[in-house]
């Protein structure tokens, strides 16, 4: 499907916005970032975690926490939050440039129009 | 009439002096939260009434928008229900709350850019009227209003309860209170429905009620996010100091997690006290959380047990009832009570009170077994399999972060915030929040067991009980309060928002669209005002005598809305095809679907809980049928209007002039 039209699909015929791209380049970025956290997360931990009630080894402890805690959910915590940061600072566009001088005419004319009747 | 108390210097039973500290610090919290309403209360005259009642006029900034949706998403669960969790089954909650580290990210950003945007460009208010903008008809808004109202009144029921409930511990040793709780029960003794329920939770219910209902019909959407701020910040208060006191009191993480490592399960059990004196005859009261010991078996060491409920001999009779009860069963559990002993800080039953042991149940799970609570499945009385098998820990994964998105609560919070850049920051902020909050409840709670053991037939208490026992071994009873306001905080601060989205639905998407399009701005406030109050005033009395299943009820409607709304709204916002009859069918389906795994589940286990087919969540069952009908629905009929597409999908040619 071509990017930047909805032509193609032969359902519309328009440009599509550029914020609703964005969002769509957004949304695959964070559609990644889950898939990573659940693989690391989830699979460390199902190999790791579990332990058969035979089992007599003690679980090892590293800096208070168990070590399956802290390398398959600590970790992959930590790095989905530095992640979501880098996202949301540096990642997503500010592209509501027109609605917000839409809302700001919108916003005037309305004060305009109330100091006219007065 | 004089009870005869088995007093111990450190009962866990608050003081007198910290109760008192208790109800001061919840008497300004509560002045703040109305004050905050009557503020916000004058600002509503000088705006547009629906627009700032309903959603504070679109202008949330960086804080109030995170502090808001942070604090719509942690009920009364994040704060009394997952401790408690933590406590009963250790370590293995980390791995059940894991998909919080993706929350922020899912559950904010997934539709917040788009879901903001169509809000503005349409002028929408509720969540029923901007999918009533999106696909240009009226039905697809009748379906979701429908839902929205039915499952949101039942989600309150619970929450009324459980705020009461903690009410009613926070201020059960306060003289006033206790005085007020008499007063109220010979009123309501003689009125029936009322006389069923305890008078001490009725005056929690009754407190709660007309705190909550009089600031957020008062103060609107505005009222509902200043206090939203005010609760994050206890939230986030209590949970640091609650963490460093902890820390601190068990000797630091290390050894908590050691010795946490080294215990095994308890046996439950019941016990029955009785008088060795039968000549004596006035009443008895056992403190809840006392300790006693039995002779154990030839060979055996002496057995070791707490209970977990006040123990009442009554006057003139010989025998208690019998009481929710635990034998402890590793070395540092009898370590601990030897100390207390001798330090006279256990409160133990005396030897004039003769102790019987019944129904002696062990643990499905981890019975016996050192290292279960540091490792998964984690410890189940119930299940032989464990708390969380692997295939639930992925469900729940998924559930938290695709779950959470769903919420129509969350979605209104979504509408509101001023511009992407205050998106962006709250976003970042959300983070350290969630990761704060949820990280230092699972390091707390898995010390608590090692601070005070023995919990294991009432572990909800866990969260009231650490609090104050944090506070006044720390030697600041008035902390106490403001650690216990922190899950009061949660609870309300999800009631005001979850009773606003059912009065808008009922003012804007039902009356104002469906029979009075021209009403008057008079009209409207009329109606709104009253309909807050209404819906207040019926969930408090239905949380009189609510359901016991009070857990399941809050999990099933929380998974039947975003089993209902998550997939046509996603849809709705990234798919310019998307239509009114697949939204429609979408919706239904992914209800639908959910609910027959609820009654099935109902059927099979003739109890009220779920069918987890292939061990997943309904709600993940919900999601799968509702995207695969909205899909193909989609795809078989004809696509949105044109006109509608262009409108939210298309270059704003103007614009980009």
């Amino acid at each position: 499907m071509n990017e930047k039209s909805a032509q193609s699909e032969g359902e519309t015929s328009f440009e599509y916005d550029p914020s609703y791209l964005n969002a769509l380049r957004e949304l695959y970025v964070m559609g990644r970032l889950w898939v990573i956290s659940l693989v690391w997360s989830m699979g460390y931990c199902a190999l790791f975690a579990y332990r058969s009630p035979e089992a007599n080894e003690p679980v090892a402890i590293i800096w208070g926490v168990p070590s399956w805690v802290l390398w398959g959910i600590a970790l992959p915590w930590g790095f989905c939050s530095v992640a979501t940061i880098w996202f949301a600072l540096f990642y997503i566009k500010e592209d509501d440039a027109d609605l917000l001088a839409a809302e700001a005419l919108l916003e005037e004319s309305l004060k305009k129009s109330e100091s006219d009747v007065l | 009439m004089r009870l005869s108390f088995i007093d111990s210097p450190t009962s866990f039973v608050l003081a007198i002096s910290d109760a008192n500290a208790a109800l001061v610090t919840f008497g300004l919290y509560s002045l703040i939260v109305l004050g905050l309403a009557i503020l916000s209360h004058r600002l509503l005259s000088r705006r547009n009434f629906l627009a700032e009642y309903f959603l504070g006029s679109r202008s949330l900034g960086v804080w109030p928008f995170m502090f808001t949706f942070a604090a719509t998403s942690a009920s009364a669960g994040s704060f009394a229900g997952f401790p408690s969790l933590i406590y009963a089954h250790g370590w293995v909650l980390a791995l059940w709350i894991a998909g919080y580290m993706m929350v922020p990210l899912i559950g904010m950003g997934l539709l917040a850019k788009r879901l903001n945007r169509m809000a503005r460009q349409s002028g929408a208010i509720t969540l029923p009227e901007l999918m009533y903008s999106r696909f240009g008809h009226g039905s697809v808004a009748v379906v979701a209003t429908a839902l929205i109202v039915f499952l949101l009144t039942f989600y309150l029921v619970p929450q009324f309860k459980i705020a009461s409930i903690i009410l009613q511990s926070l201020m059960a040793d306060v003289p006033i209170w206790h005085q007020s709780a008499l007063l109220l029960g010979s009123v309501t003794s003689t009125i029936p429905y009322l006389d069923q329920a305890d008078p001490g939770y009725l005056l929690g219910l009754l407190s709660f009620s007309i705190m909550v209902i009089a600031y957020t019909s008062l103060g609107g959407f505005r009222a509902v996010v200043w206090t939203d701020v005010l609760q994050g910040i206890v939230m986030f208060t209590g949970v640091i100091i609650m963490l460093v006191l902890v820390l601190q009191q068990v000797g630091g993480l290390s050894k908590a997690t050691n010795t946490l490592a080294k215990m095994t399960p308890p046996v439950l059990c019941d016990a029955t006290f009785s008088r060795t004196d039968k000549t004596a005859a006035g009443p008895i009261q056992i403190p809840s959380e006392s300790w006693f010991e039995l002779a154990g078996a030839e060979g055996k060491p002496t057995r070791l047990f707490r209970i977990n409920e006040i123990a009442r001999i009554l006057e003139k009779k010989n025998d208690s009832k019998s009481v929710k009860c635990v034998e402890l069963l590793s070395q540092y559990e009898r370590d601990l009570f030897q100390s207390w002993k001798e330090k006279k800080k256990a409160v133990i039953v005396p030897d004039h009170i003769l102790a019987e042991v019944s129904n002696e149940k062990p643990y499905q799970h981890g019975a016996g077994q050192t290292g279960v609570y540091v490792s998964a499945p984690g410890p189940n009385f119930n299940d032989v399999n464990g708390f969380l098998p692997i295939a639930l820990a992925i469900s729940f994964f998924m559930y938290w972060a695709i779950g959470g998105a769903g919420q129509p609560g969350s979605m209104v919070r979504l509408m509101a915030f001023d511009s992407v850049k205050t998106l962006k920051r709250a976003l970042a902020l959300l983070v350290i929040y969630f990761g704060v909050i949820y990280v230092s409840l699972v390091l707390i709670f898995c010390c608590s067991r090692v601070l005070i053991p023995g919990l294991d037939q009432t572990p909800d208490r866990i969260m009231p009980l650490l609090s104050m026992h944090l506070a006044s071994t720390a030697g600041i009873p008035w902390l106490g309060g403001l650690l216990m306001a922190a899950p009061f905080a949660a609870a309300m601060s999800t009631v005001d928002s979850f009773m606003l989205m059912i009065s808008s639905s009922l003012v804007r998407d039902i009356y104002q669209r469906g029979f009075n399009p021209d009403v008057s701005d008079k009209t409207v406030k009329r109606l709104s005002y009253f309909c807050t109050v209404a819906i207040g005033v019926i969930v408090m009395f239905a949380a009189v005598n609510s359901p016991k299943f009070l857990q399941i009820l809050i999990v099933f409607t929380g998974g039947g809305l975003s089993s209902a709304f998550l997939i046509p709204i996603f849809y709705a916002m990234y798919w310019p095809r998307f239509n009114n009859t697949a939204a429609i069918a979408s919706m239904l389906a992914g209800f639908f679907s959910y609910l027959s795994l609820y009654a099935a589940g109902v059927y099979i286990h003739q109890a009220a809980k779920p069918y987890l087919l292939l061990s997943q969540d309904p709600f993940l069952w919900g999601l799968v049928v509702s995207a695969a009908v909205g899909y193909f629905v989609c795809k078989a009929t004809p696509p949105a209007p044109l006109e509608i597409q262009k409108k939210f999908f298309g270059r704003n040619k103007q614009a980009a002039q």
